[in-house]
């Protein structure tokens, strides 16, 4: 059975550490009666505290989850054990139907999401109620983009008056001020990256340097937006996306077979977001998959590293775009899984720059690199041809974290293939192949 | 709107460009041309200058990614260079305007002047970024030739890594095993079928064996070459180093040169550890390195050497003991004096013998065969040399502290010709005059434990089935559990088996702590049938949870079958705890899910 998921999958569902511990307590089969599984599905009845046992039902095709219990998080813990249960083996594959409290969420579910036809469809029935109004609601909305978009021109004109020594010593409150006007004004893009403005004083040595480069791309951005029924439409379309208008993912669908490469999550105070690099085993394209949490929460999209699901991705429109949608079925499938194809670091400086060029506003851009070898060099670790000439160092923040000891010990000093993300700041590994398995997707991150 | 450096016109005009020259241009001329068109004019006639001007004053320009050409005229091109546009936006353009725009822009233009080519000088920098001169490569890891993990048993491995970084919530244990507890048995294991860690969980199996000492002797056995050359990169794995000497990288007992520079050179660990290597291929070798440096060595260090010896203790090495019984240092004779003890031909053992015989002995002239026992009057010189302690801890009288002693050290089996014959069980069934019973038989229990003697443990144990207060020997659980280590595994299991079958569980964790896992039968069937007892008896499950946990861990997974009708909830008997009845299901489910854990374990290791 293809849908059958591995514990270390399974676990790389759970939204925290939390529930990760909670789910492998349940992952026994004391607490389960009545677990079945089949079509794409598992189910069982979990006891709690209570008397009523709760109904948990997972359709692993999506994947996604129902359980009567109070938590809020997605999977919740009974979820992730009925799951684990059943990687373990725990539960048979019978030929006894769903029960109805489970077969009718299943047909709810399935139902809805064969009418939907696909996300960019729930959007649909109110733009299709009445055009005109929908037209006249984005007019008055780019028309604020516009007033947010001038009045962040004066702000950084101010600033470069007075100089950036002047802006290090105001504090952090002058920007949270101008990122709050920036939200009124419906242009999250500009607030996000003015809230960027705002930490880089803090950031240490060098930062008047990394600041007015940063200024400089907002002005770039604004510009861009206050020119933009001037500019080419696909750039149009990378500008809008760049100031925080959804682009709509209208793209022509992809249906491949895709390697999940990495899955993890930044969170700010306000909201979680998770990123997720696939890879299309016969179109060879990366995409990305973007799920989103309110702060503190887990995005409800997860996907288990080193997982192949067959389904269809819808690509966002605008110039230099990877972010693209996941049709509603996406299963897991057996199949040879093998790394993407790479090249060496400065190939892949080059792709980023050759990104740059649809997008200027990129931080980093998707890379595989082969026949590199992890070295420690004075700065900190850094990735080198295996020809031990050229190198791209680690970015600050990757030379921190566990991922890059997993990393280090699966080269042990050998090339091996890695995939991350590339960009001024230096290299962020994310996945890895060691060529003596190269089946198995290491994550780093 | 402005003229020439209007970014958004840039931006605009060269990405439209930029779509009608990729084609006849390759990537990396395309792309310069995306900021500026007179820069991309210059970086097309000159390829190698295509990369964005590389300043000092850019820290992360240098610390992270260096750009292969310098300065050049492409900087000049972008209407003033990029330390001026810096300088001039930390001080203000009202202050000091960029020299290089100034005669073209008006004074209030200036803030959006600067910003534009500022932006264009970071973009260009950024999509002409080139590698860095490579570090020099680390020396690849040594071949492990070892069989890697079956992928099932790799999962788990992963799996128990985790768990044991996260603790199961609040403490409580509910009815899945504990995982962080199967670690140890998991790793024993996989070493026993000479498996070599995926170098992926290496990190996280050196984290573990760093938060707990009792794991590291099997993880890094497990880690092997390749967790011994990651330690290396690693500061906070630097205990892995330390056990093995230089990283594992010991000269053999072949090497007399390498030997002698370590034993001469090295640290005092790395030297125990040569020391402990060299005496396990060739005794006397390691004994000639000890006694080479020994005068020299720090009273501390000769402790912590003469202990070494422990291990394999042989009569060859009495010579070198007598010899260490006339040390400077009071720990290092003591120590020198428990050895020799432990050897019963030593001549040490034969003068104690002689003492010990002369205070402990048969009554002829009581009706029933009786020992009698006259304690010694004095501890001379020659007493305290061979390592008896003559001042008695306070509270004890000095004549009992002494014969304690003496007895300890005596070697058992001078015991039999002194009694007429007689074998342990008989000599230690003979009723003792004067209230000295106590005092004798603890000394032979201690002398038992020390000498390694299975039929003195033997008959100082007595019958498991006797309450402990009223047989002869010891009633003594942590001097039992010690006993009962001299046994054989089969031995201690029937007798610990018997143990619990008389008396219950209560008193026998310490005993059970010594039993082999998995328990031989007897034993798990009693351990399962005291459970089950005390469970109808209607007491609280975690009276037991010492017994419980151990159980999880030692029990035949086979046993599972016979728990399994002991999971479900047992109805409410009216006598009982309230509750205990869900309690002991959840933890008899437990064990039963900890035993499937730990045979589907075996399972997955058995190739």
């Amino acid at each position: 059975m293809g849908e059958h998921w591995t514990v270390e999958q399974v676990l790389a569902l759970a939204p925290d550490e939390a529930s990760r511990g909670a789910g492998a307590e349940l992952g026994a089969a004391g607490p389960w009666s009545e677990t079945g599984c089949g079509d794409g599905a598992v189910w069982g009845l979990c006891k709690g505290s209570g008397s009523v046992p709760y109904r948990t039902v997972v359709d692993t095709t999506g994947p996604a989850y129902s359980c009567d219990c109070p938590s809020r998080k997605s999977p919740c813990k009974h979820a992730l054990g009925l799951l684990l249960l059943r990687a373990a083996d725990g539960i048979a594959a019978g030929d006894s139907p769903a029960p109805d409290w489970a077969a009718r969420w299943l047909t709810a579910r399935r139902g809805r999401a064969g009418s939907a036809g696909g996300r960019g469809g729930d959007a649909a029935p109110g733009a299709t109620a009445d055009p005109e109004a929908a037209r006249r609601r984005a007019e008055r909305r780019a028309a604020r983009i516009t007033a947010g978009a001038q009045e962040l021109e004066e702000r950084l004109a101010d600033l470069l008056r007075g100089g950036l020594a002047a802006a290090g010593q105001a504090g952090y409150g002058l920007w949270e001020e101008t990122a709050a006007r920036m939200v009124d004004a419906q242009a999250p893009g500009l607030a996000g990256r003015v809230r960027e403005l705002g930490a880089i004083p803090g950031s240490g040595p060098g930062w008047p340097v990394r600041l007015l480069e940063e200024c400089a791309l907002t002005h770039l951005l604004d510009r861009a937006w206050l020119a933009a029924d001037r500019l080419p439409a696909p750039f149009a379309a990378t500008v809008r996306t760049r100031v925080g208008l959804t682009a709509p993912a209208d793209g022509v669908p992809v249906r491949d077979h895709w390697l999940v490469l990495a899955q993890y999550d930044a969170a700010d105070a306000r909201l979680t977001t998770r990123r997720i690099w696939l890879h299309g085993t016969t179109t060879g394209r990366t995409a990305l998959l973007l799920s989103f949490g309110a702060a503190g929460r887990a995005p409800q999209l997860a996907l288990p590293v080193g997982t192949l699901l067959d389904g269809e991705l819808t690509p966002h429109t605008g110039s230099g775009q990877v972010r693209a949608e996941p049709g509603e079925r996406f299963v897991p499938v057996a199949g040879p899984v093998a790394p993407p194809a790479g090249g060496p670091v400065g190939a892949a400086l080059d792709a980023y720059g050759r990104a740059l060029a649809e997008d200027p506003w990129l931080d980093s851009w998707p890379v595989t690199l082969t026949g590199v070898v992890p070295a420690p060099a004075e700065y900190g670790w850094q990735l080198a041809d295996a020809d031990g000439r050229e190198a791209l160092p680690l970015t600050p923040a990757a030379q921190s974290r566990p991922g890059l000891w997993r990393l280090v010990a699966l080269s042990g000093g050998a090339p091996v293939t890695v995939f991350g993300e590339v960009g001024h700041r230096g290299f962020t590994p994310l996945a890895a192949w060691s060529p003596e398995t190269p089946g198995e997707t290491v994550p780093l991150i | 709107m402005d003229t020439t450096t209007a970014p958004a016109e840039t931006a605009g005009d060269t990405t439209d460009d930029d779509t009608s020259r990729t084609t006849t241009t390759d990537g990396g001329v395309g792309r310069t041309t995306t900021t500026d068109h007179d820069a991309s004019r210059t970086t097309t006639a000159a390829p190698a200058e295509r990369a964005a001007p590389s300043t000092p004053t850019r820290p992360e320009a240098t610390a992270t990614v260096t750009t292969a050409a310098t300065t050049a005229s492409g900087s000049a091109r972008a209407g003033a260079p990029w330390e001026e546009l810096v300088s001039s936006a930390m001080l203000g353009t009202d202050r000091r305007p960029p020299a290089g725009l100034a005669a073209t822009t008006a004074a209030r233009d200036m803030p959006g002047a600067l910003l534009g080519a500022a932006a264009l000088h970071t973009v260009r920098r950024r999509a002409g970024l080139r590698p860095g001169p490579a570090a020099p490569l680390p020396e690849p890891a040594p071949e492990d030739p070892r069989a890697p993990l079956p992928e099932a048993a790799r999962l788990r491995l992963d799996q128990l890594l985790a768990g044991r970084a996260a603790p199961s919530p609040a403490g409580r244990r509910g009815a899945a095993p504990d995982l962080a507890e199967l670690l140890p048995q998991w790793l024993a294991l996989a070493n026993r079928h000479g498996y070599k860690a995926p170098p992926a969980a290496l990190p996280a199996l050196l984290d573990a064996a760093r938060a707990r000492t009792d794991l590291r002797p099997q993880a890094l056995r497990l880690a092997g070459p390749r967790g011994l050359w990651l330690a290396r990169l690693n500061p906070e794995w630097r205990f892995a180093l330390r056990g093995t000497g230089a990283g594992g990288r010991l000269p053999s007992a072949q090497d007399p040169e390498g030997v002698r520079a370590l034993w001469d050179e090295g640290l005092f660990a790395e030297r125990v550890a040569l020391l402990t290597a060299v005496r396990t291929e060739d005794p006397a070798a390691g004994r000639a390195l000890l006694a080479s440096t020994w005068s020299a060595e720090r009273a501390e260090d000769r402790l912590m050497f003469l202990d070494s010896l422990r291990t394999g203790l042989s009569d060859a090495d009495e010579e070198f003991l007598e010899e260490a019984l006339g040390d400077r240092s009071r720990n290092v004779r003591a120590t020198a004096a428990e050895l020799l003890s432990a050897l019963p031909a030593s001549a040490l053992a034969g003068r104690m013998a002689g003492r010990a015989a002369t205070c402990v002995g048969l009554d002829r002239t009581a009706p029933v065969p009786t020992i009698a026992v006259e304690a010694p009057h004095e501890c001379d010189a020659a007493m305290q040399r061979d390592g008896l302690v003559a001042t008695p801890p306070a509270g004890r009288g000095e004549r009992s502290w002494w014969l304690g002693q003496l007895v300890e050290a005596a070697p058992l089996p001078s015991w039999p010709a002194r009694f007429g014959g007689r074998g342990p069980e008989e000599i230690v069934a003979l009723p003792v005059a004067d209230d000295w019973q106590g005092e004798l038989h603890a000394a032979w229990c201690r002398a038992a434990v020390r000498q390694r003697d299975p039929a003195w443990s033997r008959a100082l144990l007595g019958s498991p089935a006797v309450p402990p207060a009223t047989g002869p020997g010891t009633s003594s659980l942590a001097e039992r559990a010690q006993l009962l280590s001299t046994l054989p595994v089969e031995e201690r299991a029937r007798w610990v088996a018997s143990f619990v079958a008389a008396h219950g569980l209560s008193e026998a964790f310490q005993l059970l702590g010594v039993c082999a896992v998995p328990w031989a039968e007897p034993l798990g069937a009693a351990v399962i049938d005291a459970l089950d007892i005390a469970r109808e008896a209607g007491s609280y499950p975690w009276s037991f949870s010492g017994v419980m946990g151990l159980a999880e861990r030692c029990l035949a997974p086979e046993a599972a079958r016979q728990l399994e009708s002991l999971t479900a909830r047992p109805d409410e008997a009216e006598d009982s705890s309230p509750g205990a009845g869900d309690y002991w299901a959840e933890a008899f489910q437990r064990l039963v899910s900890t035993l499937r854990l730990r045979a589907t374990m075996h399972a997955e290791l058995t190739p």
